[in-house]
């Protein structure tokens, strides 16, 4: 990398030092760096997160400490990002992803770290909250014309939910519109495929990793 | 309420009455927690805002508590009342139970969860405290049942799916989670009650099931993200375990037939010997087929055993 306020936000967020991360991105910007350069920074160290995480080297705890590490940095990127994308008319982005946490829901930690995961690998992230209405989901993908509705429910009470959306899409005529993502701690691939979903997340990573291939790009 | 268990178990005939299913949130709403209804048979969940962010709101909840906030709270008396009466009407034919959350899950209904994760790296001292009040509100919910004898013989529950492999280190489990079910065990086990342990997740991860026994528990219940096999194996004469047919692939996807093809699989692995309890692996949904419901306990029922501990499984 050979610079070292990058090896240092890298560093920093995957220890997951969530305070420091955002003045090491502003360091970066005055010192010059591409934005591309910072945020492809920022997600290979996410991405490192990830592997950890996979080999159970890391838990929730050191998740969470990354993502918000992540994700503050991000914050401070965002106009440079924006800024980028009107002087070059557009960023060659992943995909738009709707995602939120079903109705009767209120859990939120697996979808934030979804959001962050997906973010980090490139994708436009719609974070539409907990508890979220079905029509709500069709409504805001219709809205940022999106490619993949990623839906997240943590109960045996509320994975049904899936379904649903599934079948309301159906119902709206809009089914072939979008790939649907589903994951959650009781949802397993058996489930997705009785429910007629187009792929499972296991985790945050895997989210991405089957993102990615809805999208054709792995 | 207590005819609705009692009824309900006259029809499936379940060796067990878990008293306050689904109602685990209601003695952290007694404090003030705010519960979040949801449609249909759901039971209501914990929702932001959470009622500790400091140490000041968790000496307010100390106060709380202290001044009786669980015991006039009308639905903590209800669910006491009702394990209660079903213990007066059917606790010699069937083990009672009352349920709750353990600790640690507790502490995250009072923090928020993610704060509760974050705090196990930025202020550890923080969460012991909150930890050390979520026993103390344990023993508080159970206290009257406890104080009057009528949990003697049944059972306690501690539930405590935030503790999960998966989602904190075997380090973590260690520190935060053990010596707290421990201390739980232990008080249950003076006042001569039974102790039922659940945790979600697969406990092969980093061997920590060898952390177990060490709870004091009763029994423990396998969630079906390991093989009961294995928990056999390694838990044999150390502890009474539980489960692990799924309650979602299983139970609410497959039919009769699965159901019964899944509860030889755990009969065969685990109850040689004796020492294990057929059961779901965790809370079935409520859209699981009443036959299926009725397979599985079948199934158990029908089992025998003979004098050398072999089993006999139904044709």
């Amino acid at each position: 990398m050979g610079n070292e306020v990058l090896e240092k936000l890298q560093e920093v967020i995957i220890k997951g030092k969530r305070a420091d991360s955002p003045a090491l991105v502003t360091q970066a910007i005055e010192d010059g760096v591409d934005v591309d350069t910072i945020i492809n920074t920022m997600s290979d160290a996410m991405k490192v997160v990830g592997e950890k995480f996979s080999k159970g080297e890391y838990f929730i705890t050191e998740m969470l400490l990354g993502a918000h590490a992540f994700k503050a940095g991000f914050d401070v990127l965002r106009p440079k990002l924006e800024e980028k994308v009107k002087k070059t008319g557009g960023q060659s982005k992943k995909g738009v992803i709707v995602l939120g946490t079903v109705i009767n829901d209120i859990h939120d930690i697996g979808k934030n770290m979804v959001a962050s995961a997906l973010q980090a690998a490139g994708f436009e992230v719609h974070d539409i909250g907990i508890d979220v209405p079905l029509e709500k989901f069709i409504e805001k993908a219709e809205e940022v014309n999106a490619d993949i509705i990623a839906l997240s429910a943590l109960l045996t009470t509320t994975m049904g939910e899936t379904k649903n959306l599934i079948e309301l899409l159906k119902q709206s005529g809009v089914r072939e519109k979008y790939k649907v993502l589903i994951g959650g701690a009781p949802i397993s691939q058996k489930f997705a495929d009785a429910v007629g979903a187009d792929a499972y997340g296991e985790d945050a990573f895997d989210a991405v990793n089957k993102a990615k291939k809805l999208m054709g790009l792995s | 309420m207590a005819d609705t268990y009692i009824s309900i178990n006259e029809k499936v005939k379940a060796d067990i009455i878990f008293c306050g299913s689904g109602m685990n949130n209601f003695p952290v709403a007694a404090l003030g927690g705010r519960l979040k209804y949801m449609k249909g048979a759901n039971p209501p969940d914990i929702g932001p805002p959470f009622i500790v962010s400091n140490e000041e709101d968790l000496n307010q909840l100390y106060d709380k508590m202290e001044n009786g906030a669980m015991d006039e709270d009308p639905i903590v008396q209800k669910i006491r009342e009702a394990t209660k009466m079903v213990v007066e009407r059917v606790g010699d034919e069937v083990l009672v139970c009352m349920t709750a959350f353990g600790p640690f899950t507790y502490t995250g209904q009072f923090i928020g969860i993610e704060n509760l994760m974050l705090n196990l790296a930025e202020n550890p001292d923080f969460v012991h405290k909150v930890l050390k009040f979520s026993n103390k509100f344990h023993m508080k919910y159970y206290e009257p049942l406890i104080e009057d004898g009528v949990l003697k013989d049944q059972m306690v529950v501690i539930t405590d799916p935030m503790s999960a492999p998966g989602l904190i280190s075997r380090k973590s489990w260690e520190e935060y989670v053990l010596p707290y079910h421990k201390e739980l065990c232990d008080y249950y086990s003076s006042k001569g009650s039974y102790i039922w342990l659940h945790v979600c997740g697969d406990w092969r991860q980093e061997d920590r099931w060898e952390l177990i026994p060490k709870t004091g528990a009763s029994i423990f219940f396998c969630d079906p993200k390991f093989d009961i096999g294995f928990a056999k194996e390694k838990l044999n004469g150390k502890i009474c375990i539980g489960g692990n047919v799924d309650q979602v692939n299983v139970l609410n996807l497959g039919k009769p037939e699965d159901v019964k093809k899944s509860a030889i699989e755990c009969l065969k692995a685990a109850a040689p010997g004796g020492g294990y309890m057929l059961s779901a692996g965790c809370d079935i949904p409520p859209t699981v087929p009443y036959d299926n419901v009725k397979m599985l306990i079948d199934m158990g029922r029908k089992t025998k055993y003979t004098d050398d501990g072999d089993i006999i499984l139904p044709d």
